[in-house]
């Protein structure tokens, strides 16, 4: 590895990687990952503006899309993952997420958003609920934040019930899991940890001690896991990083080999990034290894907000202010 | 071939016959004239060709989507599923053994909905038994997250789950505590059969907690405690705690002491792994939970040898490493007696891959020293504390930590 030139970042065949990802429609892959459109999306619009690139899909269609994925229906105006599917937190999060890129949140009834994600939230224990059915995970605690943040309605929730559950979540090692008693996973700790930021409560995080734990994700050949003994994943640059960035522990971890990993992930003929070397690309992993190097200084990239994963001047464009760095 | 005629040849299979597992074929085995061509169907399980797979599935979602009366008030497919399981159309038995069945593609295991509408499903079968039968249903469900995670190991979802199980039985009858210890003994023959899987071993974390409270309802389940939460809250709220001394309370203590005998061991016997040297880590934590919480004395070592003269742990051949009574400095010295052994093979290795486990058993080791004298209240401006981040600096390449610690 340290003989070879290391091939830089391939900004081009990232864009038409993304870009060609809806022109796929008779792959099979296409069909069978149909719930996560519009969550592509994100990932793709995301890692364009990150690329100096959000032009490269065009603004009217990606908003008409997001309209489309929404329901009209009470309470349950949430967002589906495509046209026709339920209405789910995590497609909410990621529908307000893209419009506050494309700055077009006046496209839609923001009041209906903050009605629906607020009906997700259990009052007894302060957990959110992904959709109508009640399954509870922490993740949704940091989409239910994460998106009434972004839309400045904090208020229409209990956060101190949140925060209360959140904390719930906390195991031995600092670490956070899905619910009370669940094994610490480097991406529910970035959930956890991020919706502490965002509700200004990062005090009540053993920074150290965890930061540590996440220190021991990095392997020897510089790519970070989730969990003890796991494979290396491009999308843990991700998860990890953004959380030690949210703590000001950046420098913890060796930033040379794991941008040496990032970009050995890269597919260089058709663009795109994998979860490891040699495998198969996908939009997912894509974003999550180029937001990796925006944390990471990687010249050339606009910078992410660790928290809310969007481009920073993004959130700087809303008026929200950096909530990290403890 | 023509897709109409796939889907009904699929659907008469699937209409006539109970599938035990489904497979996708790279190529077709069958001929023309066989009754479900191309399809092949051997004693339950059902193999479909790669080739037809889209066809269908294409197929298949129209149809589906049309029945829920058109894209654009379609609903999805796992509510639908609950709707109809609700309003009777379906029987919720079949629908999980359809689950069952979509849990023998390894994909399909990471569908974090999949599970909640299992634990959807069984909640529902459960309303309709008294809960006396219920404990046969939850060994059928402990049976299939052990299917799934020898499918898909670590598989995450599929652990919470089991959590779910054990959380869900009642800690009152003898029923139960039969239960929790088959489970436990489940587990510990599991982690020795997958060392490097540390999902296990927080799972068999939980089997204890559930144990113990068991044994003593108000059990703390350590939900949410860290271990700067034992050594800065809990410190300062258990002063002047009573020491417990029923017999439960023993028993609890039991439980963990033979645990961290158990792990130590297999720490011994599989150098490299950092799976069991962070269960030790838990253990230690637990420990000194132990200790806090008035379960254990500081100095009711020698009580407790009287108590576990028992024969099954002087049966297991332990090193006598392993049998010492859990302390700071009992644990120091297990830690160091590792790194001697390893640093005595290091010397004629050369094998490197043996080479390599050797480094990292020396790195976690160490690491563990770091643990447990802070878990012991010893700063990083203690000597030996410096000491050991210096060593750590040294041998750990990974990760900048130890570097910048040893600033």
């Amino acid at each position: 590895m340290t003989t070879e030139k290391q091939t830089p970042l391939l900004v081009d065949l990232h864009v038409k990687y993304i870009q060609s990802l809806d022109t796929k429609k008779d792959d099979l892959e296409y069909w069978l990952t149909e719930h996560l459109r519009l969550s592509g999306v994100y990932w793709g619009l995301t890692a364009l503006d990150l690329l100096n690139n959000v032009d490269a899909l065009k603004k009217e269609d990606v908003v008409k899309y997001v309209i489309s994925c929404q329901h009209d229906n009470g309470s349950l105006s949430g967002f589906g993952g495509h046209v026709g599917h339920d209405p789910h937190l995590l497609y909410t999060l990621y529908s307000v997420q893209i419009l506050v890129i494309e700055d077009s949140l006046d496209a839609v009834n923001v009041d209906k958003i903050v009605e629906y994600v607020a009906s997700l939230q259990d009052h007894a224990t302060g957990a959110f609920r992904g959709d109508e059915w009640g399954e509870i995970d922490t993740r949704f605690s940091y989409g239910a934040l994460s998106c009434l943040s972004l839309l400045k309605r904090l208020d229409a929730v209990n956060v101190s019930k949140a925060v209360e559950f959140i904390m719930l979540c906390k195991n031995f090692d600092g670490g956070f899991g899905s619910s009370p008693g669940a094994e610490s996973h480097a991406g529910q700790i970035f959930c956890c940890v991020g919706a502490l930021a965002i509700v200004n409560s990062l005090h009540l995080v053993d920074a150290d001690l965890l930061g540590w734990w996440l220190c021991e994700r990095q392997l020897k050949n510089g790519g970070l896991n989730g969990r003890p003994e796991k494979l290396e994943d491009v999308c843990y640059s991700w998860w990890v990083l953004s959380a030690l960035s949210i703590l000001g522990r950046l420098h913890w971890i060796n930033k040379e080999k794991l941008i040496e990993f990032v970009l050995a992930a890269q597919d260089p003929e058709g663009g795109g990034i994998a979860d490891r070397p040699g495998d198969m690309v996908d939009v997912f992993h894509t974003l999550f290894g180029i937001a990796g190097l925006s944390l990471l200084g990687y010249p050339g990239l606009k910078l992410v907000d660790p928290v809310y994963c969007l481009p920073k001047h993004v959130v700087q464009r809303i008026g929200l202010a950096e909530r990290y760095h403890v | 071939m023509n897709v109409e005629k796939l889907y009904q040849t699929l659907n008469k299979i699937l209409d006539k016959h109970e599938i035990h597992e489904i497979g996708l074929l790279p190529y077709q085995s069958t001929q023309p004239n066989d009754e479900y061509y191309p399809f092949l169907f051997i004693e339950s399980n059902l193999g479909i060709p790669l080739e037809y797979v889209d066809k269908i599935y294409k197929y298949a979602h129209g149809i589906f989507m049309n029945a829920r009366g058109g894209i654009a008030e379609t609903k999805d497919t796992v509510k639908s599923l609950k709707e109809s399981t609700r309003c009777n159309h379906l029987d919720p038995i079949n629908e999980l053994k359809f689950i069952d069945l979509l849990f023998t593609l390894p994909k399909h295991t990471k569908h974090s909905t999949i599970w909640f509408h299992r634990k959807w499903i069984v909640l529902k079968i459960h309303q309709h038994y008294s809960s006396d039968d219920h404990l046969s249903s939850w060994q059928h469900e402990i049976v299939i997250t052990r299917r799934v995670a020898e499918l898909y190991p670590k598989n995450y979802y599929a652990w919470t789950y089991r959590h779910w199980i054990l959380l869900n039985i009642s800690n009152n009858s003898l029923q139960s505590k039969l239960f929790f210890d088959e489970e436990l003994t489940i587990m510990k023959s599991w982690v020795q059969k997958n060392i490097s899987d540390y999902s296990g071993f927080q799972h068999l974390q939980r089997c204890l907690i559930r144990l113990s409270k068991y044994y003593d309802n108000s059990f703390n389940d350590l939900d949410g405690i860290s271990r700067k939460d034992i050594l800065e809250k809990f410190n300062f709220q258990f002063q002047n705690q009573d020491l417990k001394n029923d017999n439960n309370s023993n028993l609890i203590v039991l439980l963990w002491y033979r645990e961290i005998q158990f792990t130590k061991d297999l720490i011994l016997r599989y150098p490299g792994h950092e799976s069991p040297w962070y269960h030790l880590r838990f253990l230690s934590f637990g420990w000194k939970w132990l200790i806090l919480s008035g379960y254990l004395g500081l100095n009711n070592s020698i009580e407790f040898k009287c108590v576990d003269d028992d024969k099954e742990i002087d049966q297991q051949n332990y090193n006598p490493i392993v049998k010492e009574w859990p302390d700071l400095e009992k644990d120091l010295e297990f830690s160091r007696y590792c790194i001697r052994q390893v640093d005595l093979m290091i010397i004629n290795q050369d094998n490197n891959e043996r080479l390599e486990s050797m480094v990292i058993q020396k790195q976690n080791a160490l690491a563990f020293e770091l643990w447990i004298s802070e878990l012991y209240d010893r700063t990083r401006d203690d000597i030996d504390v410096k000491e050991l981040i210096a060593k750590l600096a040294n041998i750990s390449m990974n990760s900048n930590y130890y570097i910048v610690q040893n600033k």
